[in-house]
């Protein structure tokens, strides 16, 4: 059991060690080029249900509620109501799953198990990580940096989830949100762009949200490596040094009986 | 292991927030396959006006979803796409089938006059049993009705003035031609450009949201609930928010934000 992780009961935690988030990266990777469409800032699968259990248990995306049927018995006349789609077809393995930018790009570049591609009037094109990359950055001007920080954390096996219902840019799980507490809510600051925590009013208040729902600050600071980075390409990720820090309020008339020393955060500092 | 940050709960402010962690599920995947309907209704999809022309109409979906013009009925993009989704729909273009891959890709597409963003809240709201139909666009145009004075219609048009944040500038937002068109042209003469990119800071009134009525009329709606906005990756500008609800005269304005989903949303039949 690693230090400082909550499992939200032993079985939970029996769980996630019999099957660590490493070894659903390593399924993932067995995939062959699964399409995902590009509908502007989502990604949206067609997937049998081996593949959506895996994504959910990973915590990849969300499944969608649509109907499904065999579309090839449809009648030709549009005049008619196709009565073949009946009660009596059995229903095909197909589940819609939708995938965040972050999420989509991160499967399609560092696992590669999905190709994302683009509908256009004469069918599917399959796109680039260049393309894919722009075409992200286009719809979501904070891409860029979000994703960065979203890999970072992914890459060291922590599942990372959209953090808005808390204010904060992600939210980051030792495991599947099911098996374990939050440990972090994630903001994410680029050097000379903040726009957030400037002032200890802000900064104590996402303390406090954060600490009402159990959680740690996590500031993930992007410090440029050099002027003028361009941020239309995937590529500008190796110009930035991330360091993460972690903020927490300290009590001194609580803590006269026990030094910092007992309680070892998971993540200190983190330089790449 | 005590932790710091659990004393904030102690004063007895702040700690009725409860964590969605627990909502989550792991390993098994519900079954989110729903059935088609046994009588489906289907509709012609048209590229170029870019609306779906009803051809079979079967269910009390109809009440409440599409316009009507004439005896003729339609539905634009994510009216249809909904439709698809929950199983009650069949779309075709021409003789073949628009799949539900396709169909949201189609609905992303800004010539249509909606975006993904704006389908979600569609198709949000639809799900609670809300009864969303375009913003200005009437479900249906009376005979009775007298035809509206041009003086009227031009105070229509310079009241949807859209708001460049950077720029401070003002541009006449042509989505309410739809207004116009749909009165005075026999057929599906509607506007369905979607102004700018859905990338651009101009915001734009997108629905007319009415509350769940099994009683709702389309020859009689009454006032909508509130209009909806949705917004970009920025909250609103306060000379948006001016703007808006100045075009709305004091009528209810939401702006609706999209965030991922987490797993927990259950959708079911709508």
């Amino acid at each position: 059991m690693k230090l400082g992780v909550r499992w939200k009961s032993r079985e939970a935690a029996a769980v996630a060690l019999e099957e660590p988030i490493s070894s659903l990266y390593k399924e993932l990777r067995e995939w062959k080029s699964v399409e995902g469409l590009l509908v502007h800032s989502s990604v949206i699968l067609s997937i049998d249900f081996a593949k959506a259990q895996i994504l959910n248990r990973a915590c990849f995306g969300k499944p969608i509620y649509c109907a499904t049927s065999p579309q090839d018995s449809v009648p030709t006349t549009a005049t008619r109501a196709p009565r073949l789609l009946e009660v009596n077809a059995e229903l095909e393995d197909v589940r819609m799953f939708q995938l965040g930018l972050e999420e989509a790009f991160f499967l399609t570049s560092e696992l590669e198990c999905i190709c994302i591609c683009r509908q256009i009037p004469e069918g599917r094109v399959v796109l680039s990580k260049e393309e894919v990359w722009r075409c992200m950055q286009a719809s979501k001007p904070e891409f860029g940096q979000l994703y960065i920080a979203y890999a970072h954390l992914r890459a060291k096996q922590w599942v990372v989830r959209s953090g808005i219902q808390y204010g904060a840019d992600f939210m980051a799980y030792r495991h599947h949100p099911a098996l374990v507490h939050s440990d972090y809510a994630v903001i994410v600051m680029v050097e000379g762009h903040e726009e957030r925590m400037k002032t200890w009013t802000e900064m104590q208040a996402m303390n406090r949200l954060c600490g009402s729902v159990a959680k740690t600050l996590l500031l993930i600071h992007f410090i440029p490596k050099r002027e003028g980075i361009d941020l239309s390409s995937p590529l500008c990720q190796g110009d930035f040094v991330v360091e993460a820090v972690e903020v927490r309020r300290w009590l001194p008339e609580k803590s006269r009986e026990e030094s910092d020393a007992s309680v070892k955060p998971v993540l200190n500092f983190a330089i790449s | 292991m005590r932790r710091a940050d659990v004393d904030y709960g102690s004063d007895g402010s702040g700690a009725s927030e409860l964590s969605d962690d627990d909502s989550y599920d792991y390993g098994g995947v519900d079954d989110t396959r729903l059935r088609f309907r046994k009588d489906l209704s289907v509709a012609q999809w048209d590229a170029e006006r870019g609306i779906a022309e009803v051809v079979v109409k079967k269910g009390k979906a109809w009440i409440v979803t599409g316009f009507t013009r004439g005896s003729r009925h339609a539905i634009f993009i994510e009216e249809a796409v909904f439709m698809v989704e929950q199983g009650s729909l069949l779309l075709r273009e021409g003789e073949r089938v628009v799949d539900l891959l396709e169909a949201y890709s189609l609905v992303s597409t800004p010539s249509y006059g909606c975006s993904w963003n704006n389908y979600q809240v569609y198709s949000y709201l639809k799900k609670l049993g809300y009864i969303v139909g375009r913003h200005n666009v009437p479900w249906t145009v009376s005979k009775k009705r007298p035809p509206m004075p041009a003086d009227e219609v031009e105070s229509i048009t310079s009241q949807f003035a859209a708001v460049k944040t950077s720029e401070g500038t003002q541009e006449t937002n042509t989505a309410c031609s739809q207004l116009v068109d749909s009165k005075s042209a026999p057929g599906f003469e509607v506007n369905t450009e979607l102004q700018g990119s859905e990338s651009s800071s101009e915001m734009k009134l997108m629905y007319d949201v009415h509350l769940p009525n099994a009683r709702f009329k389309k020859s009689n709606p009454g006032l909508p609930a509130f209009s909806l906005c949705t917004t970009s990756s920025r909250p609103p500008h306060r000379l948006q928010v001016r703007a808006l609800a100045l075009s709305l005269e004091g009528r209810p304005l939401k702006f609706a934000n999209i965030c991922q989903v987490t797993a927990k949303n259950k959708e079911g039949c709508g």
